[in-house]
């Protein structure tokens, strides 16, 4: 077996199948380890002089093929079914120009390797385009007597974001946790973004949780018009600060927050079972008043979920209550310190945020 | 049709082209060049349109989206210098082919 298909096979181990072809091999030596679904394209594809660098096809069987030249004499085709397309996608990129980086290394010494650039620049271009959606912290900041943000993404895009808006008096702030993270969430937190922007066109302080019950209405829309099982999902906790009223509310469909006051902490959690179809009654709404209110934190669950150092113990709720109470400093430098601490040398699991807000 | 295609392009302006191909009557409902026409008679005629539902083709300087339904396809050229958001354009794409049908 070649080593790219092997390395391929070790990372996605679900695929039908990986082959990396001579040029000069037919494509069609390929249909009877594919699906009969696959082999008119095995024909289109050895007949084509169409100069593509990337083809991807889904299937009719649901199954999805991937074909790629590498360099003047191979190329890379993939059958996949059931393995994420996202990050296989950026799998395969980086592995290709890793792998030719290496050779064009070994064999002339030459300095890095254009493909390799040209990757690097695309994911530079999503970061950016990724933090186009974050509201300016200094706006937030305005709102509020301090405020920090701990936005800590397991890969270099995720699926974490906050979300910020004023409707009159009433300064709304949300933390949005999306399905998945790397590509995939980076992907539906876009999406999500458009959704909320577009969920408080009926804003009423009333009803805060018909921003929610809106964006879920949208959200099973889109996922209706998808053929396939595939939906993208997110959890929101949206807070509500009237500053007429004084009153603070707080919706959430699996973020939960901490509440400090001058006699003690209330942890606000959701409800356990969110589902989409029935989302009145999935919503957690508290409302409760300014008054006595010091600090609010609220945290997606890659923060609560992070395992410690030994990889054995969750830093829970419990934990991160710990953290508020031996507070030193209300900024975003003491919470990364501690949960850097907390993790260690330990990988991070998934996207955290944290927003704490000082009333 | 044509307003649905024009407010789509508006909306992503990364869309060079937007043409509907019948499937049946193997003749384009919409063509607005024919860049695209030679690659899918081609697959047309090598009978690769029955099997599929979806396809992504990147060249060096040019990008096609091709989207079917039952029996009509959106055929899109993309101008691959722009960003977009590619989930969201996938699925208006898709909901706009199924309001076609």
């Amino acid at each position: 077996m070649n080593k790219i298909e092997s390395i391929i096979l070790e990372n996605f181990p679900n695929l039908k199948s990986v082959h990396m072809l001579d040029s000069n091999v037919r494509f069609l030596s390929l249909q009877d380890l594919m699906s009969e679904k696959a082999t008119n394209w095995l024909k289109w594809l050895d007949q084509s002089s169409f100069q593509f660098t990337d083809l991807s096809i889904k299937l009719t069987d649901n199954s999805q093929l991937f074909v790629k030249p590498i360099g003047q004499n191979h190329n890379l085709i993939i059958h996949n079914e059931q393995e994420n397309n996202a990050l296989l996608f950026k799998f395969i990129e980086d592995l290709i120009a890793e792998e030719i980086e290496s050779n064009q290394n070994h064999e002339s010494h030459l300095p890095k390797e254009e493909s390799s650039e040209k990757s690097d620049l695309k994911l530079l271009d999503a970061v950016r385009i990724q933090k186009l959606i974050l509201p300016k912290k200094d706006e937030i900041a305005k709102e509020f007597r301090n405020f920090f943000v701990v936005h800590e993404q397991q890969d270099v895009v995720g699926g974490d974001f906050y979300w910020y808006s004023r409707k009159g008096n009433n300064t709304l702030l949300a933390i949005i946790d999306c399905t998945g993270h790397s590509v995939e969430g980076a992907m539906t937190s876009m999406v999500c973004n458009s959704l909320l922007n577009q969920s408080i066109f009926d804003f009423d302080p009333q009803n805060v949780d018909r921003v929610l019950i809106n964006f879920y209405d949208q959200l099973n829309k889109y996922n209706q018009t998808s053929s396939d099982d595939y939906g993208i999902g997110a959890e929101i906790g949206l807070f509500c600060f009237n500053h007429e009223s004084k009153l603070i509310t707080f919706c959430t469909t699996g973020i939960s927050a901490f509440i400090k006051r001058e006699d003690g902490i209330e942890l606000l959690k959701s409800k356990k079972v969110i589902t989409y179809e029935n989302i009145e009654k999935s919503i957690a709404k508290t409302s409760f008043s300014m008054k006595n209110v010091t600090g609010i934190y609220g945290f997606t669950d890659g923060l609560s979920d992070q395992f410690d150092a030994a990889d054995k113990k969750k830093l829970g709720s419990k934990g991160i209550l710990k953290m508020i109470e031996d507070e030193q400093d209300f900024d975003a430098r003491y919470y990364l310190s501690e949960i850097k601490k907390w993790k260690g040398d330990n990988m991070q699991y998934d996207d955290i945020t944290l927003i704490g807000m000082a009333i | 049709m044509r307003d649905q295609l024009l407010s789509l392009k508006q909306e992503f302006k990364v869309i060079k082209e937007f043409n509907i191909y019948n499937i049946n009557t193997h003749q384009f409902e919409v063509l607005e060049s024919n860049e695209c026409a030679t690659l899918v008679s081609n697959l047309d005629e090598m009978d690769c349109l029955q099997d599929m539902s979806q396809m992504n083709l990147e060249t060096d300087n040019q990008e096609y989206f091709i989207q079917r339904s039952d029996h009509k396809m959106a055929v899109l050229s993309l101008d691959k210098t722009k960003v977009y958001n590619k989930a969201l354009l996938h699925i208006k794409v898709k909901s706009t082919l199924k309001k076609f049908a």
